[in-house]
């Protein structure tokens, strides 16, 4: 019919206006559904706060060596020989005729968190100079970087947000060696931010580690010669190490923690939209009722059939992107910027912030209208079906 | 074409519950013609209502033909009949059956939007209606703000707006005062007398059989008719 658009939007306006009769069960089902919004959009921020932190610290011309088949670097060692080995092959750039390479230790040190006063583990990374150059975006916002020789310590910003005692000035003990922070570094909320630097050689001495490492760095010529150092390598029996891109090693460190709180998140969510759903069928059953008479006089006029289904679905849509909205806007305002720790594929803390992006909110806005389709659709259908005569008031 | 608004031939209404099957009529015959002013009485139960329902296209018979100025209604589909009811009926109810969060003007406004008008012409023809029933000043009162009767104008405005050729009309005193309930009656007549409407009225009020030109007694399925003398 010609008139069906006009139809709809006037039954539309009169359901939605009528919302206030129905205040309180309408605003459960608004609650219920943010409620369903803001929880699912938490947990979307949390694993994608963690997956950034993590993938992001990754490079693609940045090769990483490990151990052949170490899934961490806490679980890989490699040698100084092999790191002299490593500096002469193919693919890795040189600077001042040097290659650019970096061997570096992990070892696991203890902290306490400001929130709760427990303990945690942090990564204590032995680095030189050149490492520090190996990693884009590394800017220090306090202090200034380790002497190398000496027991100084440069902190990730978000150990010192989230740890007592390591703000620029403090001395701490850590394995056999007392250490002072002088300087404090920034990586754009990277998972490197949870991270203790201190130098190498210093760290090796105070950890009984002499000549080894755990992990080698190398800056390649281009993210296209990979492949070449990855046959170099492979191509040596004194070197049993494996190169993969530094980008590719943290994705695959985040997608088993970032995987976990998503798998966690979604169920929860549903179940959640679930009892959402209860909570919208009923209370679209009951405006239908309350407008029985309503929409028998409408049809009475001439009103159609469908449109009136239209109309009382645009109620729970209304409902629901409402709900969506306010879960949304809640979500944001509480959880965007949210720090939080767990742990890494390496056993330590890895600290993070919840990230809220648009993408997320469209993802949650659409599970708050798929809960406002279903909710509305039945109620709709009858709706459109009820019965005119006797419907009308008449005795 | 008939100069007949309605035509009932042999019409037959029975509902079936359980086991029992209840005959509301049974082979009736009716002539409405064209500019008529009937009402209609009868005791409670005795099916006025159903009578009203099946003229006005929202109600189905059992058996028996239903026509409209000579044309089949009781052959058309549900979505027909809607706009059959658009095109040609206007219900007036006892209690008025006015849209809460709607004005006056909304009201009135509502069968327009089922026609191709555009705004402009959808305004001008509300303030018609509501000016017709002395409510031009009232186009933005909602209907609790109004009274019984002028919530009763509202409706017969809304009921007229799309200049149908037919009203019909359920008790449409039977919530109102004496004084409220003759003033509607006056606006029917009125209808009747200057707009060339059809009134079907059903109704307890013997004022309101007074206003129309004859009327009918409903008893067990049967009409005995009433003419009233000039
Ligand atoms: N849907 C229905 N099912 C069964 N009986 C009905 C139904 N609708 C009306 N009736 C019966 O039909 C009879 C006539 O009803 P109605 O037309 O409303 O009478 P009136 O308007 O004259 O009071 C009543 O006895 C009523 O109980
Ligand atoms: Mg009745």
């Amino acid at each position: 019919m010609a008139t069906f658009g006009r139809q709809s939007i006037a039954i539309a306006g009169m359901n939605i206006r009528s919302i206030p009769q129905r205040l309180w069960m309408s605003l459960s089902t608004v609650v219920a559904i943010a409620l369903v919004v803001a929880v699912l959009l938490s947990f979307l921020a949390m694993a994608n706060g963690f997956r950034k932190a993590q993938a992001s610290a990754g490079a693609a011309d940045i090769a990483i060596l490990m151990r052949d088949g170490a899934s961490s670097e806490i679980n890989s060692v490699a040698s100084r020989d092999q790191a002299a080995l490593v500096g002469e092959m193919t693919g890795v750039a040189r600077a001042g005729g040097k290659p650019l390479i970096s061997a570096e230790l992990f070892v696991i040190v203890d902290g306490t968190s400001r929130s709760n006063g427990l303990r945690g583990n942090l990564p204590l990374r032995g680095i030189t100079p050149t490492g520090i150059a190996l990693r884009h975006g590394i800017r220090i916002t306090e202090g200034r970087v380790f002497q190398p020789g000496t027991n100084e310590l440069v902190v990730g910003r978000a150990v010192v947000r989230e740890f007592v005692g390591f703000e620029v000035g403090k001395t701490l003990r850590l394995g056999q060696s007392t250490w002072t922070v002088v300087g404090v570094f920034e990586d754009g909320g990277t998972v490197r931010e949870s991270e203790l630097w201190a130098d190498a050689g210093v760290v090796q001495s105070a950890f009984d580690r002499q000549n080894f490492f755990q992990t080698i760095r190398v800056r390649l010529t281009s993210p296209a010669a990979l492949p070449a150092l990855k046959a170099a390598v492979a191509a040596d029996p004194r070197v049993q190490l494996l190169a993969q891109s530094e980008a590719d090693y943290f994705a695959e460190q985040a997608k088993a923690s970032g995987g976990l709180i998503q798998a966690l998140g979604w169920p929860l969510a549903i179940i959640m939209a679930i009892g959402a759903l209860a909570g919208a069928l009923n209370t679209m059953y009951s405006s239908v009722a309350t407008r029985g008479t309503e929409i028998a006089t409408l049809r009475a006029i001439g009103f159609g059939g469908f449109p009136t289904f239209v109309g009382t679905l645009a109620e729970a849509l209304f409902l629901s992107v409402v709900g969506g909205l306010v879960g949304v806007v809640a979500a944001s305002l509480i959880f965007q910027g949210f720090s939080a720790k767990t742990l890494s594929a390496n056993f330590t803390q890895v600290i993070f912030t919840f990230q809220v992006t648009p993408g997320l909110c469209v993802t949650a806005l659409i599970l708050a209208t798929v809960v406002g389709l279903i909710g509305g659709f039945f109620p709709a259908i009858r709706a459109a079906r009820l019965p005119i005569v006797g419907m009308l008031g008449d005795q | 074409m008939s100069d007949f608004s309605f035509q009932l031939r042999k019409v037959s209404k029975r509902f079936v519950k359980g086991k029992e099957t209840i005959t509301i009529f049974d082979n009736l015959d009716l002539d409405i013609p064209a500019q008529d002013y009937v009402a209609i009485m009868g005791p409670s139960g005795s099916g006025k209502t159903t009578l009203l329902n099946v003229l006005g296209g929202i109600d189905q018979v059992t058996s028996g033909e239903v026509l409209f100025n000579g044309q089949r209604v009781d052959t058309l589909n549900e979505g027909q009949l809607s706009r059959w009811r658009a095109a040609n009926v206007g219900f007036i109810f006892q209690f008025y059956n006015l849209m809460p969060v709607l004005t006056a003007a909304q009201n009135v406004e509502l069968p327009l939007l089922l026609t191709k008008l555009g705004s402009k012409d959808r305004r001008r023809h509300v303030a018609t209606a509501l000016d017709l029933v002395g409510l031009g000043d009232r186009s933005k009162h909602y209907p609790r703000e109004m009274s019984g009767g002028q919530q009763q104008r509202v409706a017969i405005a809304r009921a007229i707006v799309s200049d149908p050729k037919v009203l019909l009309c359920d008790e449409p005193t039977g919530d109102l005062d004496r004084t409220t309930a003759d003033e509607v009656l006056e606006i029917l007549a009125l209808l009747n007398r200057e707009h060339s409407k059809t009134v079907i009225v059903v109704t307890h009020d013997p004022e309101a059989a007074n206003h129309a030109k004859r009327t009918l007694h409903l008893n067990k399925g049967i009409f005995v008719e009433r003419t009233k003398l000039a």
